[in-house]
């Protein structure tokens, strides 16, 4: 891989999770009390968001929203098959028992999520194709009327 | 048993207690409000 792609993951995955803990601070923040300072990890938890869509664009383009779908489901997919299965091995190596518990409840949402985008993404196919269908009787009864428009005009002429 | 037919776009139900059974329906039935045909509608 490209030592630019990779740099472009690295921030990609550096803006995402500076994201998650700005809003993680600003939740302590304003249990504190600290309003002012949970807003202001706020606003810049939302630059961050848009630094990362930059980074985004630059790493996937602009996919369709089934291609979207199809890579939710290939990322959910590798959390729950590779990533939190490694991480759970290595937590019961070292006793960490109360990680391996969370793990395990990370790859059952992991699990639950990537049989959401399947659905919605058959649920999508299934819309479009029946959606097709209408636009093609759409199309078929526009050509009648226009068929018929030019025959009456034919006649009309025809006098 | 009568069943109902949803409407896989838009989520239009034939319900065969209030609107008759669906095999009654002419083949070229089209859902009012979308206009999908009968073939893409779900018995729930």
């Amino acid at each position: 891989m490209s030592i630019t792609l990779k740099n472009l993951e690295s921030a990609l995955a550096g803006e995402s999770m500076a994201h998650i803990k700005y809003r993680y601070f600003a939740r302590i923040a304003r249990d504190e009390g600290f309003e002012d300072i949970a807003q202001h990890f706020e606003h810049t938890a939302d630059q961050e968001i848009k630094h990362a869509w930059g980074h985004l664009d630059l790493l996937v383009g602009t996919p369709t929203t089934k291609e979207c779908l199809q890579l939710a489901i290939m990322g959910e997919t590798y959390e729950f098959t590779k990533m939190y299965p490694t991480f759970k091995a290595q937590a019961e190596q070292e006793g960490n028992a109360f990680a391996a518990k969370e793990i395990d409840h990370q790859i059952s949402e992991s699990q639950e999520h990537a049989a959401q985008f399947m659905e919605i993404m058959q649920k999508a196919e299934k819309r479009f194709t029946a959606l097709a269908k209408v636009e093609e009787r759409h199309a078929k009864a526009y050509e009648d009327l226009l068929n018929s428009l030019e025959f009456k005009q034919a006649l009309l002429g025809g006098k | 048993m009568s069943e109902t037919h949803v409407c896989v776009v838009c989520g239009h139900e034939h319900d065969e207690t209030i609107e008759g059974k669906w095999n009654d329906l002419p083949a070229d039935f089209t859902c009012p409000e979308c206009g999908v045909g009968k073939e893409d509608y779900e018995v729930i």
